[in-house]
């Protein structure tokens, strides 16, 4: 899958998983922060990101303070993905 | 007004009745090991057991033991035997008293072992769907004890402490001489999996306070007290273990699960604990904390505890190390232990702390010799607008920010929509406090936990629907959206919840604790879940409402 189908799928995935319906893919900015400043989740959001990379690309993380710098933006999910999936 | 606090009873991980937990907690023996009587597959986040099988409890609680009784029922059951008998309280007497109940779990237990077979169309197990609703542990208990009322207060971890509360004001107002008030709350896999969700459960015997605590241990338990008029207890020449000498209720309107960094709601309700008691801070030097051990509530607590003592701390302690978090009945199970702590040491003024997620916070301050409540203001005229509900052209996103909407279900954004126009019509802008009745609480995640439970089994379950499913996410999200840290509470006691809820304003009122309180009613209607109710007979109902009453 291409970079960019990627990021399409994944930003559909989080806006599913933490029910941001007034959102569309292209209201959430691929390099903006996704917690504090940019979009504004908190610690509960973070948790249900863990469950959307679990469930759709076999990615687990044994210690959850790993998934602060993965969770910075899209790119970053995007590019450990790529890395890590193991579906 | 001093009021006494004449029976305990109590049934704990540290064991059965007041003088194995008095025993074990002065030992500090930790009961905390891997489940072996819930069925769970988690036995790699160790908990606080009761250590006896449903069959053993309705032994001891006198109950046939092939019958399907909640273990939450089986452990409030044993525990107020043994605080009736404490306090020699006779049937007469019980005839004319009245039950606070704290619980959050209800019958769970045993929705959670049927709702497969009632999704396959199997309803032999139906009945017990009558168990579910948190309010029936304490019509159940009533009846077992021949009580002549009974209540139930659903705030989250600090139900059982803000029971106490509940009956202490109700003697304090002088609509009661003497009420048994505490909690209960039995194991279940919906909560250990819902916390393991929230990723807060440690795999070892928890730390509070320690630099390197990572989380919680949860437990089981029930406790009660007998609260009585002190004079009257005097007359009828009942032994006393401690007086009230203040408590405060405050919400940290902050976030549905974490605490504030600055602990905002702990802070604000043992500073209203100390001015109710009369005393200099300096003079209660043991506090039993809430101290579940996740960073975040330590953290958070023990701000709270520096913002009131700066560099004079209180011996702290908090003993879930010993029971696991105990939750719902944490409040009650740890004044007791506040008590015995009080004895052993020799300390005349000690304060226990429950927190609950919705930033529901409670302390509550004893005294080892009588102490006097101040007096009550003269009883005030008090003032009530009618309901409003929210109406088919109202928006809720002209009230709710999107960010927080998301996570509402549309029952609960209808309430916030007429709690706001509730407080415009009343030109209220912030109430005092805020109280909403509820039967069956955040039915919506509930139902979505149950399912996924049952469908995936004991992985994945959604934090987010699980911080959604207590009965006092309403209240907490009210407060939050109105920025209100003043008394907040919930009850859930059946069909009349909203009716508790107006009369516990009304006491409010009276006793002179607020001159405003948003009054809600909540409810919502799931689907998965509406269907078995009514072939049980039942049913429930949206319902979406909020008044203000004053004085």
């Amino acid at each position: 899958m291409e970079i960019n189908e990627l990021k399409e799928q994944l930003k559909q995935q989080i806006i599913n998983a933490l029910n941001l319906e007034d959102l569309t893919p292209a209201d959430i900015d691929d390099a903006a922060p996704l917690f504090g400043e940019g979009l504004g989740l908190d610690s509960i959001d973070a948790l249900e990101l863990l469950m959307v990379l679990d469930k759709n690309y076999g990615i687990k993380f044994h210690d959850r303070s790993q998934s602060k710098a993965v969770f910075a933006s899209i790119n970053a999910m995007a590019e450990y993905i790529e890395a890590n999936r193991t579906k | 007004m001093k009021i006494a606090i004449t029976g305990i009873g109590i049934i704990s991980a540290l064991g059965v009745g007041a003088e194995q937990n008095r025993e074990n907690l002065l030992a500090g023996k930790s009961r905390v090991a891997p489940a072996e009587i819930l069925r769970t597959e988690h036995t790699e986040w160790p908990v606080g057991e009761v250590g006896l099988s449903n069959a053993q409890l309705a032994r001891l609680a006198g109950q046939d033991e092939n019958a399907l009784i909640s273990r939450n029922a089986l452990l409030g059951m044993i525990a107020l035997k043994e605080a009736i008998a404490d306090s020699r309280l006779s049937k007469e007497m019980l005839s004319r008293m009245q039950l606070l109940n704290g619980t959050t779990v209800g019958g769970m237990d045993l929705t959670e072992q049927y709702y497969k077979e009632w999704q396959q169309g199997d309803y032999t197990h139906l009945d017990t769907i009558l168990q579910h609703e948190a309010g029936m542990t304490a019509t159940m208990l009533q009846q077992c004890f021949g009580l002549a009322d009974s209540t139930t207060i659903s705030t989250a971890c600090s139900s059982a402490l803000n029971a106490i509360v509940t009956g202490v004001m109700l003697i304090r107002a002088g609509i009661a001489k003497r009420v048994i008030a505490g909690g209960t709350e039995a194991l279940t896999r919906f909560h250990l999996n819902g916390f393991g969700a929230l990723g807060i459960l440690s795999k070892s015997v928890c730390r509070p306070f320690d630099a390197e605590r990572d989380g919680i241990n949860l437990g089981e338990g029930a406790a009660y007290v007998v609260l009585e008029d002190a004079e009257e207890a005097k007359k009828r020449g009942a032994k006393i273990y401690a007086y009230v000498a203040g408590y405060g209720n405050r919400c940290d309107a902050y976030h549905a699960t974490a605490s504030s960094p600055e602990g905002d709601g702990a802070y604000e309700a043992m500073a209203q604990a100390i001015r109710m008691s009369g005393l200099d801070y300096s003079l209660i030097k043991y506090l039993n904390a809430h101290g579940t051990a996740t960073p975040n509530n330590d953290a958070s607590e023990m701000r709270a505890i520096e913002r009131l003592y700066g560099e004079n701390m209180p011996l702290t302690e908090s003993t879930k190390p010993l029971t696991g978090h105990t939750t719902s009945a944490s409040g009650s199970i740890e004044l007791c232990f506040t008590m015995w702590r009080m004895a052993a040491n020799g300390y005349s003024y000690a304060m226990s702390n429950a927190f609950g997620f919705g930033g529901n916070d409670t302390s509550i301050i004893l005294s080892a010799d009588e102490h006097d409540l101040p007096p009550l203001d003269k009883i005030q005229q008090i003032g009530m607008t009618e309901s409003v509900a929210a109406e088919e052209q109202d928006d809720y996103k002209t009230y709710i920010p999107a960010m927080q909407a998301r996570r509402m279900t549309p029952m609960l954004r209808q309430l916030v929509v007429a709690a706001k126009k509730a407080l415009q019509k009343a030109g209220i802008e912030m109430p005092d406090a805020i109280v909403v009745g509820t039967e069956w609480g955040g039915m919506i995640p509930t139902i979505e936990l149950l399912k996924q439970l049952t469908d995936a089994g004991e992985e994945g379950l959604s934090p987010m629907q699980f911080m959604s499913s207590t009965h006092n996410n309403a209240a907490g999200t009210l407060a939050r959206l109105l920025s209100c840290k003043g008394y907040n509470t919930t009850f859930s006691h059946g069909k009349g919840s909203m009716a508790e809820a107006e009369a516990h304003a009304a006491l409010l009122l009276m006793s002179g604790e607020a001159k405003s309180v948003l009054v809600c009613g909540f409810d919502e209607v799931a689907e998965g879940w509406q269907e078995y109710l009514e072939k049980a007979g039942m049913a429930a109902e949206n319902i979406a409402i909020a008044k203000v009453m004053a004085c």
